[in-house]
């Protein structure tokens, strides 16, 4: 299958330019893609081109981020390069588009699948496509996974996660990696433990460097210090920071995500008991490697965790983190799990529901 | 920690009128309005939260700090344990014979002479929102005769390092009416629910 992935200016997830994957490379990708890994692996799985278009449509995301009012808008507009306007777009050259957002007005009779993402499940767009997608489309990804996995008719709204790829991932940030016996603690567990999660989305201002989100780099530290005596073992932690999302530097973090990554594959443990969406900064960790512990709230964790890792409650979670540590059977048996749980889930079946749907749109 | 459509919708409610514009949007839209209305009720909880704490006003309630403390003297006698009440503002409400006092945590102590007096003590209580881990930290591991602890919620989240710590001590949590394993729930809002009364009970590990 032949894909293409379509966002709009205005968005800080993917590539900052219109690109083709055979003009370029996952390193490559790395130095003009300054946000999350989400999007990257994904590319690098499905080996898909990129389209940046002008901004078309107005998503909870962009009012929240402030990502269209200034200065953020002119970091976008000075960066992004080689724009595309969505009637440019060669859609019968691919099998299936992939739209953050409904941004497009996808053609009448196409045979190429038109499918999109909603990045923001709070956005109103998410329920009422769950229900049914916006005009034009063939299948609305719903990422947190509330619907049938299997389409049976189009237009519809699918269970569909995020993709991730393991092998060149691997390849590409263990590199220069150290690996350390140490655990990585995701940074809203740390602030979870601190107070209420209601206080998670405020900014924390700190001199010297960019604000940090719901948790300060002391508080952070001294989380992590007394977390460390609870399972027995170091523990770091990789605070979210103004710029990433939103708040951008100039220049953008270019080769943040890479730093991120490494920064996970140095660690054999990761831990993450709750999150605001499906748990994607997880799977990111399992892709790199790491030994997982989630909670089974979160559809991604559910996924990917071996059950030993799975912390039905918060109480019990250093126990869980005891006895897997103390066990190299034990963590040889999930690392196995976790291998075979991303090919399954995050990259198999959600591309044979791709296939079917295209199927079942060129059948008519 | 289900994943209801609390957990889902909790995270952004609306700030600006521009925010409130664009949901509103989608009023009309039946499948929306449920989690519209939804955001409203949140937004609604956060604001009332953030006046309460302006207003200085902890959210214990008297009711249930009675029920406590008649359980603890039913259970281990009057005197024969330490309780203390601490706030979300991280100051503590000390019972003692002046009344009701708002102090910070090392000024409780000291009040209480709790590092003197923690040997003597086989019970203690602990309610919502303490800033005492590091009583745990100088002190428990030490006495030859540790304590039972009851807790009760809500409580906030800070409080479950607490039970984390005392598992690390070798204390045993388990619900006090039934003895089943401890249970917590998180509400959408983050605050941590403990199912009834628990028990930190020091036989599993310590003698």
């Amino acid at each position: 299958m032949k894909i293409a992935l379509v966002k709009q200016l205005y968005d800080m997830h993917g590539p900052w330019t219109t690109l083709r994957w055979q003009d370029t490379s996952p390193q490559d990708l790395i130095t003009i893609w300054p946000g999350r890994a989400l999007f990257w692996s994904m590319t690098v799985l499905l080996q898909a081109d990129w389209y940046v278009v002008p901004q078309q449509l107005t998503t909870w995301h962009t009012l929240f981020s402030g990502a269209n009012c200034s200065p953020d808008r002119e970091i976008f507009s000075k960066y992004t390069r080689n724009l595309c306007q969505p009637q440019d777009i060669p859609y019968d050259n691919y099998d299936v588009v992939i739209s953050l957002d409904p941004c497009l007005k996808p053609p009448h009779k196409s045979r190429t699948l038109f499918t999109y993402y909603l990045g923001e499940h709070g956005d109103m767009r998410y329920p009422c496509a769950l229900q049914r997608p916006e005009t034009g489309y063939d299948l609305f990804l719903a990422h947190r996974m509330e619907n049938n996995a299997v389409p049976d008719h189009l237009p519809q709204a699918v269970a569909f996660p995020y993709l991730w790829e393991t092998a060149i991932t691997r390849e590409v940030i263990r590199d220069h990696s150290v690996f350390e016996d140490a655990i990585m603690v995701e940074w809203r567990t740390l602030a979870l433990l601190m107070g209420s999660r209601i206080y998670q989305g405020s900014r924390v201002q700190q001199p010297g460097q960019p604000a940090s989100i719901g948790i300060s780099e002391t508080t952070a530290r001294q989380a992590a210090q007394r977390m460390s005596f609870y399972l027995g073992r170091p523990v770091h932690y990789h605070l979210l920071k103004a710029g990433l999302y939103n708040r951008l530097p100039d220049p953008p973090l270019w080769g943040d995500m890479l730093h991120y990554l490494r920064t996970l594959a140095s660690c054999r443990f990761y831990v993450s008991m709750f999150s605001y969406g499906s748990g994607q900064a997880l799977v990111d960790a399992a892709t790199v490697g790491s030994i997982v512990f989630g909670s089974p709230a979160m559809p991604f964790h559910r996924k990917v965790c071996h059950p030993a890792c799975l912390c039905e409650n918060l109480v019990e979670f250093p126990r869980q983190v005891q006895r897997v540590t103390a066990s190299s059977d034990l963590q040889a048996e999930v690392l196995a799990w976790q291998d075979a749980a991303l090919a399954q889930h995050f990259n198999k079946n959600p591309l044979n529901v791709l296939s079917q749907a295209l199927e079942m749109k060129r059948r008519g | 920690m289900k994943n209801s459509i609390w957990h889902d919708h909790y995270l952004h409610p609306p700030r600006r009128l521009d925010h409130w514009l664009y949901m509103l949007q989608f009023w009309w839209n039946p499948t929306a309005r449920p989690y519209i209305k939804i955001q409203i009720r949140l937004s609604i909880e956060i604001n009332w939260r953030k006046v309460l704490r302006r207003l200085k006003i902890n959210g214990t309630n008297p009711k249930i700090l009675q029920t406590a403390i008649t359980t603890m003297q039913s259970q281990a006698g009057a005197h024969d344990f330490i309780y203390m009440l601490v706030n979300s503002s991280s100051k503590s409400h000390i019972n003692h014979p002046a009344g009701w006092s708002e102090l910070s945590p090392d000024a409780a102590m000291k009040t209480l002479g709790m590092k003197a007096n923690l040997e003597d003590k086989t019970w203690w209580l602990i309610t919502p929102g303490v800033d005492w881990l590091p009583v745990f930290y100088g002190q428990i591991e030490p006495l030859p005769n540790p304590p039972s602890i009851m807790f009760y919620g809500p409580l906030e989240s800070r409080l479950l390092e607490t039970f984390w710590l005392l598992e690390r001590f070798g204390y045993t949590l388990s619900n006090m009416d039934d003895g089943s394993p401890a249970q917590m729930d998180l509400t959408p809002t983050g605050v941590l629910m403990t199912r009834g009364w628990l028990l930190a009970s020091p036989l599993g590990g310590k003698s």
